[in-house]
């Protein structure tokens, strides 16, 4: 045997025995499937998912926070879910934000209280941000899931003209101001009433300060003039100029139509003191949230905008099956 | 190309070892992937059987609370309002899952609640299902899919309708009435929700007469279209399993209906998930017939080239013989036939050696017997004896002899030389051995007659030449010269089988028996000197003696031809040289004379 040989024989003799080893050390049991089992749907291999709302407490944002979870046990991903007490705490819920990021968080689905502020704080980013509910203008969001709002507007706005019948004056009412998603559902509102000549619009009114201030909003307003149709763009206005009307025993004569679907809201529809409201589909929301956030961070191409569709509800439909569902998403 | 043992072995070694390894890995995977499926199916089927069994029990505990008010309801006729309505408060306060109860009558009429609740206006009850089938079919409890009740102010509740037609006394009039028992569903939900079957699996829950869904846990994505289950497949079945792939992935579906409400519970898992583990015990395969194949390489290799490296040594000897190199034995270790082999090697070199000793020796011996014959063709002595008989003839002017001896002696020499050849022709042979009695019988004064004869089938075939002379010389010497009478030397060639046989006789003294056998038996005789060559011993001057033709026989045509004596004193010696017949023998030793 040459010098070369041997050298060459005892090469191959130490890769083999570094093989043989390795497969060895693979095939030793290494607690994994102990794990799996332990900690069903929690397994520590899977990615954290961070989902950041706009407010604790509310049927809304706990719908939105049972579609996340229904898709991250689908898909297999941590959820954690972070909101503020105030849905405008604007630099508390940047605050979450960061802290999601220091936690190394490998997506985050944020429902932003100002879309300004949220935009500065996720710049260089390098996670995969998905925006639902507001939209946010930032390189980092790879995607937006909402609902269309000025499209929402244009169906509110279609269907007071219809219920007033083409003519009548009509207040656009809202205890948010300054809010993107409102100021598009307005847009929409005043685009359709160009094409209805006879309706005319009072006046933007904004009621800051809840339902309350809503109620008396209406009050003072309906003292001055006559009001034929209300807009309510959120609940806390719909409830407010309901509760006006009720007092008043207008709610047949005056047309309201509302967005969104508050427990008091709904009673309103059922009895006709609303006319109708523009409801979402919060659960879709946070599912597809969740869904598009896990398929950005494998690497798959999203749809940059996924439009969550509006649906109009009234007192006939209400209650029908699937209309139960988005209308009570809780069994309690 | 050629390979070589060592990767013949180590390949078909390890490609049988990898064959046989994958073929139980195949089997055994795939029987462990049957079992995995089976049981994946059967805990399935367990654990939906389980959510059939409680809801079965959870409907049956609150058809027995809908029984109890039922006829607590029913008796209630004539009897105090406030007692029937605190025992109905008692039902109500033992089972917190019984959200309210109601009696209204045919046409829609609220008569009792409990709590007390109002309806609301704008509602028509005749609009709810619940009442529908209350009216339509009295006396049969029907439950309605869980939906919202929204018949009282200020609630909205995700319930369960139990509601029966019944009879009622009223004032003493007997009237239709409909009796609504509210359920929250939130026990259902809530049972149906922790179950999981995997990590994505679930159970969700159907009515069997629409298809209509009770229970999912995804119900809004598929209302929204977001998500879809196959309920028309989950329809046909009442028990059993199945595979279904209408959502793109593979999911086994179970199926078991609760009985009393018509509901079925169906539960789905993800294949994947079964999957897992089979993928884990295919890779754990594949890593033990990686492993296997390693350790199959080095031990095949190894043991390859433990069986071809003696090989490869011996080929290298053989090499080494190749170059000339005789003397060296071959020292191989290895497996029992490769030592053997290397052990029968250096036997037939062994032989090899001997052979060509053996060849050596005989050449040099065919060259010294042959330089002997050249001598004996010019033997001086012979000539010298001659000459002087001739010059003894020419004083006596006997011309007629002086001619035929002279005659004789050219002819003598010319067929012992021919030509330098070894082999001549029988013919040749006898007339050579003629000329040479024609000369000796002139020599010695008529002391003997001869005669030389040849059969008539022998002439041309062939002989070394010189073989008989030899023996006459002796028959004269030993046997004629010193005998008293006249003698008698006969020669005769004859045809014996595939054999030339030749005979010399003589009728003279004979040989004694002890000489005898030392000539049969091949012995060389200690030369006698002899009475007519003067000082010259006969075997080293005049002839070439009996043993030089007997070596010179056997070298040429084997060990079985030669000469034999036969003797006995005072009566002749006859002595019987045998070749074989125009024989190969004959023809070799010509070949190789030719070729030399």
């Amino acid at each position: 045997m040459t010098r070369n040989e041997k050298f060459g024989y005892a090469l191959l003799a130490v890769i083999a025995a570094f093989a043989i080893a390795g497969i060895l050390y693979s095939l030793l049991p290494t607690g994994e499937a102990e794990e799996r089992v332990g900690l069903q749907g929690e397994a520590l291999n899977q990615p954290t998912i961070t989902l950041v709302l706009r407010e604790q407490e509310s049927d809304f944002w706990e719908t939105v926070r049972m579609g996340a979870e229904a898709a991250a046990k689908e898909f297999g991903a941590n959820l954690t879910v972070t909101a503020m007490p105030d849905s405008d705490d604007s630099a508390g819920q940047i605050k979450l934000v960061r802290q999601a990021l220091a936690d190394k968080t490998r997506a985050l689905v944020v429902a932003a209280a100002d879309d300004g502020d949220m935009a500065n704080a996720i710049t260089g980013v390098r996670i995969p941000v998905i925006a639902i509910d507001t939209d946010i203008n930032a390189g980092a969001v790879r995607s937006y899931i909402g609902i269309d709002n000025y499209d929402a507007g244009k169906k509110a706005g279609e269907r007071i003209i219809e219920q007033l019948g083409e003519q009548g004056h009509v207040v656009i009412l809202s205890s948010v101001k300054d809010d993107r998603n409102m100021e598009q559902r307005i847009r929409g509102i005043l685009d359709t009433f160009k094409q209805a000549s006879f309706i005319t619009v009072l006046d933007n009114r904004y009621c800051m300060a809840g339902i309350e201030a809503c109620e008396s909003v209406t009050r003072s307003l309906m003292d001055a003039t006559l009001v034929d149709g209300i807009v309510a763009l959120n609940a806390d206005a719909a409830i407010g100029a309901g509760r006006e009307l009720i007092r008043r025993g207008e709610e047949d004569r005056v047309k309201v139509v509302a967005f969104e679907s508050a427990h008091e809201e709904l009673e309103m529809l059922q009895d006709g003191v609303l006319e109708a409201t523009i409801v979402q589909n919060p659960f879709s929301m946070g599912y597809l949230g969740v869904k598009h956030a896990m398929q950005a961070m494998e690497g798959e191409t999203i749809p940059p905008r996924v439009d969550i569709h509006t649906k109009i509800i009234d007192r006939d439909n209400m209650f029908w099956m699937d209309n139960q569902k988005i209308l009570f998403p809780f069994v309690k | 190309m050629r390979r070589s043992i060592q990767f013949i072995l180590t390949v078909s070694f390890s490609l049988l070892s990898v064959a046989i390894i994958a073929l139980f890995g195949l089997l055994l995977y795939d029987k462990f992937s049957q079992t995995e499926e089976q049981s994946a199916i059967l805990s399935t089927q367990q654990i939906v059987e389980q959510v059939s069994y409680n809801l079965e029990d959870y409907v049956g505990s609150i058809t027995e609370v809908f029984r109890v008010i039922d006829q607590t309801v029913a008796n209630a006729q004539g009897r105090p309002g406030e007692t029937v309505a605190s025992e109905l408060n008692a039902i109500l306060r033992t089972r917190e899952d019984i959200v309210s109860l109601a009696l209204f009558t045919e046409s829609g009429e609220l008569i009792e609640s409990n709590p007390r609740q109002t309806v609301r206006d704008s509602i028509t009850l005749s609009e709810q299902s619940w009442f529908r089938s209350a009216v339509d079919t009295p006396n049969h409890l029907s439950f309605s899919l869980p939906h919202i009740q929204n018949i009282y102010h200020g609630s909205y509740r995700w319930v369960v309708s139990m509601s029966k037609g019944i009879t009622i006394k009223r004032g003493g009039v007997t009237q239709n009435a409909v009796l609504l028992v509210d359920v929250n569903f939130k026990q259902i939900d809530e049972l149906s929700q922790r179950v999981s079957l995997g990590q994505k699996g679930y159970v969700y829950i159907i009515d069997d007469s629409a298809g209509n869904i009770v229970y999912h846990p995804q119900q809004q994505l598929i209302y929204i279209g977001l998500k879809y289950e196959n309920v028309e497949q989950a329809l046909k079945y009442a028990y059993g399993s199945y595979m279904d792939d209408s959502t793109g992935e593979d999911r086994l579906i179970t199926i078991k209906t609760v009985n009393n409400i018509g509901w079925k519970v169906v539960g789905v898992s993800y294949m994947d998930e079964v999957m897992t583990s089979k993928q884990e015990v295919g890779d754990y395969t594949l890593r033990i017939l990686a492993l296997v194949l390693l350790l199959v390489l080095i031990i095949s290799a190894f043991m390859s080239a433990r069986i071809s490296r003696p090989i490869k040594q011996l080929e290298k000897a053989m090499k080494s013989v190749e170059r000339g190199e005789f003397g060296t034995p071959v020292q191989v270790k290895g497996a029992l036939e490769v030592e053997r082999l290397s052990q029968r090697y250096n036997m037939m070199m062994g032989t090899i050696k001997g052979l060509m000793n053996q060849i050596v020796r005989e050449q040099e011996a065919k060259r010294k017997y042959e330089l002997e014959v050249l001598q004996a063709q010019i033997n001086p002595h012979f000539l010298y004896n001659t000459l002087n008989s001739v010059v003894r003839m020419v004083g006596m002017s006997k011309n007629e002899e002086i001619v035929r001896t002279i005659t004789s002696l050219s002819k003598l020499f010319r067929i012992s030389l021919s030509k330098g050849q070894a082999i001549i022709t029988v013919q040749e042979e006898m007339e050579h051995a003629r000329n040479y009695l024609t000369i000796q019988e002139i020599r010695f004064k008529n002391k003997f007659r001869f005669t030389v004869e040849a059969d008539d089938d022998v002439p041309h075939d062939r002989t070394l030449k010189l073989i008989l002379q030899p023996i006459i010389e002796n028959a004269i010497v030993h046997g004629i010269e010193r005998m008293v009478d006249e003698g008698e030397i006969e020669v005769r060639a004859i045809a014996a089988g595939d054999r030339v046989r030749f005979t010399i006789r003589d009728n003279g003294l004979g040989i004694p028996p002890a000489k005898l056998a030392a000539l049969n038996a091949g012995r060389e005789i200690a030369p006698e000197p002899s009475p007519a060559g003067g000082a010259q011993p006969v075997s080293s001057g005049s002839g070439v003696g009996v043993h030089n033709v007997r070596e010179r026989i056997r070298l040429y045509y084997g060990e079985e031809y030669g000469l034999t004596y036969e003797s006995e004193l005072e009566e002749g010696t006859t002595v019987t040289i045998e070749i074989p017949r125009n024989t190969d023998g004959a023809d070799r030793a010509l070949r190789e004379e030719e070729a030399e």
